[in-house]
């Protein structure tokens, strides 16, 4: 009562916040404006540097604007980061929230049976995958989903198990209260964090893993356009155009940092042990 | 007059292959009586209340309420058997849900158990019960003190009206001024509502004074039960006068009377 | 008189604009126990901990701490280690915590004594099942090769002992050391900490929360409420013939005071309580920091904080304080000579 107005904002959330802002803008904009198409050519003006008159950070091999490339890009892997994440996020927080009230034989079960998952080579399955059903964006959400349901399930059972061990779930029990209603109505709302935090920091991996199948060939396929396909298309120029690697490289680095920090601060501001206690 | 609760030959452990937690307990608990179950860690005493509110299942042996056997109580009438057998737990921080008000964590059994809704002046009545003021109603539990959070948890469990209160060490959480505060109210609590207390604790002072009958447990047994005077004054059993000593070595009357 | 081996002088501890412990004046002789007793928020701990140097980073401490004529106060924590590691032991409320768990016992009481001087592998061993044969482990070469949670609480918090005594401390500071533990392993941990200071000529600060099992342990008695120290004095005298009301109201809400030839009397009755809860932190009254939950509080009692009097045994700051019991004279109303150093 007294500590809670002097709660500190953590700067990690503002920074996080402001570059995932950014991120999402880029993205948003894409839809309705991008200072050129983004299959335009400008073939005069191939290789163009950053800062060129028309072309702020200048063009590829093609002559084909980078910061449209950039903006459609960031497009795509929200549309991939933002599917493919909220697909896992139910089923995982589901199962892991099962597993977490099960007895013990399911619970060890299932348990070994996420770390099984985890283990896993996720890339590689996303090839196999993309072998059988061909590349594109569905194939890479469809490989992101499937990767991060255990992941997400993981991080859900040892919350929900803290929680399901405290008095008041004892108490809803004792009141006659089921399971279900007990995971819904006490232990959901307070892994609640948890699974926010955790959601801001897939958030950043399905967006390197996008940029990672892309790079490799079996994400997005043109006209679609995806970061990763951006750098694919600049490794043969690295030597004359460095910028056109170095460009893509920081955008994304920021951008996965800002999913990074904005975790942390979530984390800092959401974890309910955050009030303070007298030291006697 | 037939014992309310009454226990013969309880056996319990968590599966086939865990170690007994209690071992063949007897005992009976008469209508309004105040029972006080002591002993140490690992004694049982937390697991037995457990089982007899029905929390847990007895692995062997029986267990009757109001005559009848618990699990034919919970087959049959488990909302009726619920309502009549509460439990006040330890942590009072850890005993309400930290993301609800009070408001919603109060109202909870009675939602559960009776299928109603609760009008605000009914909470209010059973705060007023327990000593609280109602504004208590619209905080979260971060917002009040150890001894508030028991207050609540207390008046929690008695919006059903029950006929048992089990309460598992209900103030060894708190500081010294408040637990005599939350003692008073539960000893009050028995005499205006009639309640029978069956009290868990590892205190043998705060238990010899609120309970006329003591329960001794050690290692899943019942070592020794009977009046309190006979059990603190003339303990039979060497384990029980062992705890009585120690007990007393700290006390505040052993001090007074020795200088 | 003796000189003292402890001298505090004007210790304040804060965290932020909090000021969690203020003492005027707390003195310990060579070979005396002191027990420090408070309910929570009393900053009992926090006192014991900025004596041996463990405070919280966050704390500040200002006054003046002596201990054998060096001033702590101010000390970095490099030369804070040198001093806790020579003249100071400390044990802790929770053993499990204190102990290394992938470390056996022997080991970590080995590490303990290898601080102590250049001692050959055979020495360390030798000291180490002297030490453990001191705090009474039975079978020390059997025991030395468990690691700590093969241990009993008991056993844990008698190597945590052994390891505080390691190098012949002049001062043994105890936090909680038995809260955590059943009453009859409680009672062994007592007569061990007990035996111990005595044969290694050691003073004792014994912090808890219990007036029992501190009035059990210790000579002097500080009783300490909203990090003042409200009442000191001989355990007895502080049990028996309070003077502070808080002191008073602390005994008579402790269920086991009652006498126990009248113990089936009471049995359902009321205990005699205190009033309200303790604040939080910075939600203390003015002047004495009781007075909102004394039931003998005076208008002088919010006017400023009370000066500290001398009776014949105790110190107490009390604006109206209990009457003295007959025959222990001293106390007269009004006598505040002893607020004077």
């Amino acid at each position: 009562m007294h500590s809670r107005a002097r709660r500190r904002w953590p700067v990690q959330l503002t920074v996080g916040a402001a570059l995932v802002g950014v991120f999402v803008a880029l993205g948003l904009v894409s839809l309705v404006w991008t200072p050129y198409d983004v299959e335009s050519l400008d073939v005069a003006a191939r290789l163009a540097p950053p800062g060129t008159d028309g072309h702020l950070l200048g063009t590829d091999r093609l002559g084909r604007d980078v910061l449209t490339q950039i903006m459609v890009g960031a497009r795509n892997s929200l549309l991939v980061a933002v599917v493919s994440t909220t697909a896992a996020l139910v089923p995982g927080v589901l199962v892991g929230l099962m597993t977490a009230a099960s007895g013990r034989a399911v619970r060890e079960t299932l348990s070994r049976a996420t770390d099984v998952a985890l283990a896993l080579p996720g890339i590689l399955i996303a090839l196999v995958l993309a072998t059988a059903l061909g590349p594109g964006n569905a194939t890479t959400m469809i490989a992101i989903t499937a990767w991060f349901v255990p992941v997400m399930a993981r991080v859900t059972i040892g919350p929900a198990r803290q929680i399901l061990a405290r008095e008041f779930v004892e108490a809803a029990r004792a009141g006659g209260r089921g399971t279900w209603f007990i995971l819904m109505r006490h232990v959901l709302p307070n892994i609640g964090p948890v699974i926010i935090v955790q959601t801001s920091l897939l958030f950043a991996s399905a967006i390197l893993i996008e940029a990672a199948l892309s790079y490799l060939g079996v994400g997005a396929q043109r006209p679609t356009t995806s970061w990763g396909m951006v750098f694919n298309e600049a490794q043969a120029v690295v030597g004359e155009a460095p910028s056109l690697v170095l460009i893509p490289g920081v955008i994304m680095v920021v951008t996965v940092l800002g999913f990074n920090l904005l975790g942390d601060g979530l984390r800092a501001v959401l974890d309910p042990r955050q009030t303070t206690k007298a030291v006697t | 007059m037939a014992p309310l609760v009454d226990v013969g030959d309880l056996s319990f452990r968590y599966g086939t292959h865990q170690p007994w937690v209690l071992r063949s307990v007897s005992l009976s608990v008469p209508r309004g009586a105040a029972v006080g179950i002591v002993g140490e860690s690992g004694s049982g005493k937390s697991t037995l209340i457990r089982v007899l509110c029905g929390l847990l299942t007895a692995t062997a042996g029986a267990v009757t309420y109001a005559g009848r056997d618990i699990g034919d109580w919970l087959a049959r009438h488990p909302r009726q058997f619920r309502r009549d057998n509460q439990l006040v737990f330890q942590s009072p921080a850890s005993s309400l849900d930290p993301r609800m008000r009070v408001r919603r964590s109060v109202a909870e059994p009675v939602r559960a158990l009776e299928r109603r809704r609760v009008a605000d002046d009914e909470l209010a009545s059973w705060l007023t019960l327990v000593g609280l003021d109602p504004s208590v109603l619209d905080r979260y539990p971060h917002q009040l003190s150890g001894g508030q959070l028991q207050r609540v948890a207390i008046a929690r469990s008695l919006s059903v009206n029950p006929g048992v209160l089990y309460a598992d060490e209900p103030t060894s959480a708190l500081d010294v001024s408040v637990q005599a505060q939350v003692l008073n109210l539960l000893m009050d609590l028995r005499a205006r509502l009639g309640l029978t207390l069956v009290m868990v604790s590892h205190d043998l002072a705060v238990v010899s004074r609120v309970c006329e009958q003591i329960v001794v447990m050690r290692g899943g047994a019942i070592v020794e039960a009977g009046p309190t005077a006979a059990v603190m004054h003339n303990p039979a059993a060497e384990y029980t006068r062992a705890l009585v000593d120690a007990a007393r070595a700290v006390s505040l009357a052993a001090s007074r009377s020795a200088s | 008189m003796q000189p003292s081996l402890l001298t505090i002088r004007d210790l304040t501890v804060r965290i932020g604009t909090h000021e969690i412990v203020s003492i005027d004046e707390l003195d310990l002789a060579p070979g005396r126990r002191l027990g420090l007793v408070g309910e929570s928020g009393s900053g009992k701990t926090m006192t014991a901990m900025s004596i041996v140097g463990l405070q919280p980073r966050e704390a500040t401490v200002t006054g003046s701490i002596v201990f054998d004529g060096r001033e702590l106060v101010g000390l970095t924590d490099r030369q804070f280690a040198d001093v806790r590691g020579a003249d100071m032991g400390v044990v802790f409320q929770d053993p499990l915590r204190a102990l290394n768990p992938t470390m056996r016992v022997g080991k970590q009481i080995g590490e303990a004594v290898r601080l102590t001087g250049d001692l050959s592998r055979a020495e360390v061993k030798a000291r180490v099942h002297d030490l453990m044969a001191q705090v009474q482990l039975p079978e020390p070469e059997r025991l030395a090769r468990r690691y700590p949670h093969q241990l009993s609480g008991g056993q844990r918090q008698r190597v945590l002992i052994a390891m505080a005594i390691a190098s012949r401390p002049r001062l043994l500071v105890a936090d909680e050391p038995t809260t955590a533990l059943d009453v009859t392993v409680q009672k062994g941990i007592l007569e061990l900490i007990d035996e111990v200071s005595t044969e290694n000529d050691m003073s004792v600060i014994f912090v808890s929360h219990s007036l029992g099992v501190v009035r059990k342990i210790s000579d002097d008695v500080a009783v300490l409420y909203g990090g003042r120290l409200v009442e000191m004095g001989p355990g007895a005298a502080i049990v028996d013939r309070p003077r502070h009301r808080y002191t008073e109201a602390l005994i008579e809400a402790n269920p086991d005071h009652a006498d126990p030839e009248q113990a089936e009397a009471v049995i359902g009755q009321p205990l005699t309580t205190i009033p309200g809860a303790v604040p939080a932190l910075g939600n203390f009254p003015s002047g004495c920091r009781f007075r909102d939950r004394c039931p003998h509080h005076l208008d002088e009692c919010a006017d400023e904080p009370p000066v500290t009097r001398q009776s014949d045994q105790h110190r107490y700051a009390c604006w109206n304080p209990a009457t003295a019991a007959v025959g222990t004279g001293g106390g007269s109303g009004g006598e505040r000579d002893g607020a004077a150093r």
